[in-house]
């Protein structure tokens, strides 16, 4: 019975470490500048 | 020459396309208006090869020599990758037909209102890179491009907005990639600008969510 207990606290500990590991980057990414891309446009002649 | 310059940069943030333009008259073809608009603000007149960054804030037309066409693409790719994003964009496309459908957010992190009074717009931009086509003179070319108008976006605003690209013909719609940017025209007569650039992510397999998972 102690040994379910014991496993059952263990999933659930899994399950919110694995969660707020999902969670943690995306809060980090909302943090980060975008980088920028540079667009170089340029027009040529047919001739 | 161009072509160098893009594999030079080919490590960096930096994307190249080049437009056609037809020296006949009347013309053969047409450059894609909205970014050949956005072009011309930067000078009057015409002169060949025409090369901007961010917009037309930076440009040279005309080079006489290929040292001075160099140092001039030096300086404008320099320039631009010390600035930094004044937008955040996000991004996506799907290919319908010949047709390609771009959908787009635009967060305004700059201090500018975007809106009708300066001309702003997002464009989406269709480019097909490593082909040759006739009467495009480096090997990324820009094959068309569609333009949304932005009514009012106020700096911390977020807006989305769809793009039609029609009557696309690639060699190849597997190579395709779209470009899409954010940009405002300085004051009125005067060059543009722009915030921020992304290349749109292709949607091939779109999914669709049972009617209760849907906003």
């Amino acid at each position: 019975m102690k040994f379910t207990k014991n496993m059952l606290a263990l999933i659930i500990v899994s399950l919110l470490v694995s969660l707020a590991g999902a969670t943690l980057p995306v809060q980090a990414q909302e943090n980060t500048t975008q980088e920028r891309l540079v667009v170089f446009e340029s027009v040529g002649s047919d001739t | 020459m161009i072509n160098q310059f893009a594999e030079d940069y080919s490590d960096q943030p930096v994307v190249f396309i080049d437009y056609r333009y037809s020296m006949a008259d009347p013309p053969e073809y047409p450059t894609p208006e909205f970014r050949w608009e956005i072009i011309r603000a930067t000078e009057e007149g015409l002169g060949l090869t025409w090369a901007v960054v961010d917009s037309g804030r930076m440009y040279n037309r005309g080079a006489e020599t290929i040292e001075e066409a160099e140092e001039a693409f030096t300086e404008m790719l320099e320039s631009a990758l010390a600035r930094p994003a004044e937008a955040e964009m996000h991004a996506l496309w799907e290919r319908v037909g010949d047709s390609v459908n771009v959908i787009v957010t635009v967060k305004n992190n700059s201090t500018i209102t975007l809106s009708l009074a300066n001309n702003a717009a997002v464009h989406a931009i269709v480019k097909e890179p490593n082909t040759v086509r006739p009467n495009h003179t480096t090997i990324n070319p820009g094959l068309d491009s569609g333009r949304a108008i932005i009514e009012s976006l106020a700096p911390g605003e977020t807006g989305t907005f769809s793009i039609t690209v029609p009557n696309l013909d690639p060699i190849n719609w597997d190579n395709v990639q779209v470009v899409v940017l954010v940009d405002y025209q300085v004051e009125p007569g005067s060059h543009y600008d722009q915030l921020q650039a992304r290349f749109a992510s292709e949607v091939k397999n779109r999914l669709y969510l049972p009617s209760v998972l849907r906003p």
